[in-house]
């Protein structure tokens, strides 16, 4: 019944966050030089713990007042597709999920919302992903993504191949998106992170992988883009991805990389495994469509060493 | 307290209803394998492979005792009939039990006609008259589907309102199995509604085996003829119409201990009494013409049964991609649950209670139509169209009370090789489209499915057979179509594969940002 409504705000949000994104823009162009931490395009965070990580990473892009407002409906969407324990990193690191749910309920969110549409049993892999746990603590909502009756029918005007889909709806009514993926490897899409990682807020994933999944995943990029990625490479699964067998599949790299633009994140993140941006087909595509900038070099990115 | 044993047992007989149920509708339940362990059949037919089985020797030695107290307290598809009957009873004209002479030619020839068909070495006998097994295919086939089916319409209905109820959905629905139980279930409806306990007095084979040990209970019931008056009273509230009020006889073979006779008379007229050698000697075996009714029963269960394996589910297919794959996927054995040891270990020992199929988490088991042929028919088996089975998971292994699936450690379940992955390179939507996928490898847990170099940047999966656990997790996965690119081929004996391996890391975490 609500899946006009559902549109309406759906386009709306987006609408307001790319009107968001192009004022930063054009505000940190005009002021690069003065501007010193409200400007940055992408801050990169390395050696503490990940809570921490993400405290000094959120204040060196404004705080996270700048993105969640009072009364703001938030969905923090962490990778929790597998059956896995956190020291096996095929899940998002449960601490900094925790940390980013405290900071949006502080910034007096009306109601913090995670999930995945997840690849495992569902119930198993929200708790022994410890993330279950670590939501409740921090006072938010997890909620199922395991029926496509809480996925609505959305379409992608600047889709390639993808040209429809279904998204779920704690997306579709949120003010605010935060992508929270975890680095790892990934025997299809050769590494997944935050582009990646928006292939559990829809319902059909095997059509994706049927009509190119590159490009399908850089075209769903151009419809949805999240308020903010925040990606975990805390532990770092560095082959056998994105499941993993063993914990030598696993190195400690103990790094947040944080930024508005999908594109940049993914591509610094991409550096941070070991691997050339360009080697990656979805962040070379995402960028050629225009969705972000995977040259960094062009960024202004705040280096944060602890 | 004579008075009160009715109420005894139907708190009793509730609690093990309940357990049953709620387990065969999908939910754990506190005390599940203690309501299996007494199961009679699955115990018996466990005790053969682990000699701590001894369910069955508990039943026998209480039966011994104080007759088949057994259908009316522990048996679920018992309990079920007097829920139907005391349900029934209220809506027909006739509200009262008549007593009727014992069936034995048809009740001795049905105990018979299975152990023979035992001998034979198949099981079907089992799978269609054990009354647990009958109670659990009822339970999971009709019950938990309406269930689930009723808690996801709830779910969608009370989301307008704000109140969330996370759907279940259902996967391992078998419309075969649905309508097999369905007809079973209706059947029981009719025996129940019109006769009280007739199925357990000419049918059921527990019913049959209890009532000759219950010859020789050292405690019956039995009418005291100083006290009785005839009244009649204890005769119509007899669910297995077994008291002789003209004669003032209990037939006590057929007497499922429910106690509605004691609580029932003023008189204290009937009540235990110790076993009288004389009055068994002179009991009568009256003799009836085989009723034609219950011919035709037999007659429609066989020919349900032909007919409904001739139904094959027809699944629709979207058009979504613009390939197709063309070879088509032949498998030549079924993958059998983890724990069942061989196909041949699965086919002999299980009676299709269907418990570890409501109770899989993932909803990977499912019952057999043709897959196991008749000897297997609605025997579970692994179906990875819709689901595949986890890597930690053992639940159906500890669950099932027959031994047809035999409890495994996490560590052995994940080196245990149930099958083996096949891949169809054909097929696979790499070779085809030339585009990236590794669906497969991506939920493989042993990396028994792995990408490598193909074309360029593209890579084709490669597999592992000894690594390979045969979970499915690929074959769900795969979304080639119509026909899958990777499946899973049973092993017919279960194997132990090999650990997957372990590679060492060659690179380390960078000290300073590459950007």
């Amino acid at each position: 019944m609500k899946r006009r409504d559902f549109l309406v705000k759906g386009l709306g949000a987006s609408f307001a966050a790319g009107l968001l994104a192009k004022h930063t823009h054009v505000f940190s162009a005009e002021s690069a030089v003065q501007m010193a931490k409200d400007s940055y395009d992408l801050v990169a965070v390395m050696g503490g713990e990940p809570d921490v990580m993400f405290d000094r990473a959120i204040a060196a892009m404004g705080g996270i007042s700048k993105y969640v407002k009072k009364g703001m409906r938030v969905v923090v969407k962490p990778n929790i597709g597998w059956d896995k324990a956190p020291e096996y990193a095929a899940n998002t690191n449960p601490l900094l999920v925790k940390r980013i749910v405290e900071h949006c309920i502080q910034a007096g969110a009306k109601e913090v919302i995670v999930f995945d549409n997840t690849c495992d049993q569902w119930q198993r892999c929200y708790s022994n992903s410890g993330i279950e746990k670590a939501v409740k603590d921090a006072g938010g909502k997890l909620v199922p993504g395991n029926s496509e009756s809480y996925y609505h029918s959305i379409s992608i005007s600047g889709g390639k191949r993808l040209k429809q889909a279904k998204e779920h709806e704690a997306i579709l009514e949120s003010d605010v998106f935060i992508n929270v993926p975890v680095l790892k490897s990934h025997g299809g899409a050769t590494l997944t992170i935050a582009m990646k990682n928006m292939m559990g807020i829809v319902w059909d994933r095997g059509y994706w992988h049927r009509n190119d999944l590159h490009q399908c995943i850089a075209d769903f990029a151009s419809y949805r883009k999240p308020t903010l990625n925040v990606i975990d490479a805390y532990r770092v699964m560095k082959q056998n991805g994105p499941k993993g067998v063993s914990l030598s599949d696993v190195i400690t790299m103990k790094s947040l990389i944080i930024s508005e633009d999908i594109v940049a994140a993914d591509a610094a993140a991409a550096k941070l495994f070991g691997l050339n941006p360009d080697n990656v087909d979805y962040i070379k595509l995402a960028s050629q469509m225009g969705i972000g900038n995977m040259n960094l070099e062009k960024l202004n990115i705040g280096r944060i060493k602890i | 307290m004579i008075a009160y044993l009715k109420y005894i047992r139907r708190a009793i007989a509730l609690l093990f209803f309940t357990i049953l149920t709620i387990s065969f509708i999908g939910y754990s339940f506190l005390g599940l394998q203690w309501a299996t362990a007494l199961q009679f059949i699955p115990s018996l037919l466990k005790f053969f492979i682990v000699s701590t089985s001894i369910g069955f020797f508990v039943i026998i030695a209480i039966t011994l005792l104080v007759g088949r107290v057994y259908c009316s307290v522990i048996c679920p598809l018992g309990i079920l009939q007097d829920v139907i009957a005391r349900i029934g009873r209220s809506f027909r004209k006739l509200k009262i039990y008549r007593y009727t002479r014992a069936n034995n030619y048809l009740r001795y020839g049905f105990l018979l006609a299975i152990i023979i068909s035992l001998f034979s070495g198949s099981i079907l006998a089992f799978i269609f008259f054990d009354p647990y097994s009958l109670y659990g295919k009822i339970a999971s086939a009709t019950f938990r589907p309406a269930f689930i089916l009723l808690n996801d319409m709830l779910s969608k209905l009370f989301e307008h309102f704000n109140i969330f109820i996370t759907p279940i959905g259902l996967k391992n629905f078998s419309l075969v199995t649905f309508v097999v139980a369905l007809f079973l279930l209706v059947t029981i409806i009719a025996f129940s509604y019109r006769r009280g306990r007739l199925y357990c007095n000419t049918i059921c084979p527990v019913g049959t085996i209890l009532s000759l040990l219950s010859r020789i209970s050292l405690f019956k019931i039995q009418i005291q003829q100083s006290k009785c008056t005839r009244c009649g009273k204890c005769s119509t509230v007899c669910k297995s119409e077994c008291i002789d009020i003209r004669n003032q006889k209990v037939d006590f073979d057929r007497c499922v201990g429910c106690y509605n006779c004691l609580t029932v008379c003023s008189e204290n007229g009937i009540n235990f009494k110790t076993f009288e050698t004389k009055a068994m000697l002179r009991k009568i075996k009256p003799t009836e013409p085989v009723n034609e009714n219950r011919r035709s029963f037999l007659g429609a269960l066989i020919t349900g049964l032909i007919g409904t394996s001739i139904l094959t589910s027809i699944k629709a297919q979207s058009d979504d991609s613009n390939y197709k794959s063309l070879i088509p996927i032949k498998k030549k054995h079924p993958v059998t649950p983890p724990g069942s040891q061989s196909l041949a270990h699965l086919t002999e020992h299980c009676t299709a209670c269907h418990l570890c199929v409501s109770q899989c988490p993932t909803h990977v088991l499912k019952p057999a139509v043709k897959e196991y042929g008749l000897i297997g028919f609605m025997m579970p088996y692994m179906s990875y169209s819709d689901s595949f089975c986890n890597f930690e998971c053992k639940i159906c292994s500890e669950v099932c009370p027959t031994g047809a699936l035999l409890p495994l450690t996490v560590e052995q379940k994940k080196t245990l090789q149930i099958g083996k992955v096949f891949f169809i390179k054909e097929n696979c939507i790499v070779y085809t489209s030339e585009t990236s996928c590794g669906a497969c490898a991506e939920h493989c847990p042993t990396a028994a499915v792995h990408m490598v170099v193909y074309k360029g940047s593209l890579r084709i999966p490669d597999t592992d057979q000894s690594i390979c656990i045969g979970c499915g997790a690929c074959e769900y996965a795969c979304p080639a179509k119509p026909y899958k690119a990777i499946y899973v081929e049973g092993n017919p004996v279960h194997l132990v594969a090999q650990k997957p391996k372990e590679k060492l890391q060659e690179t380390e975490a960078p000290s300073d940002f590459p950007f």
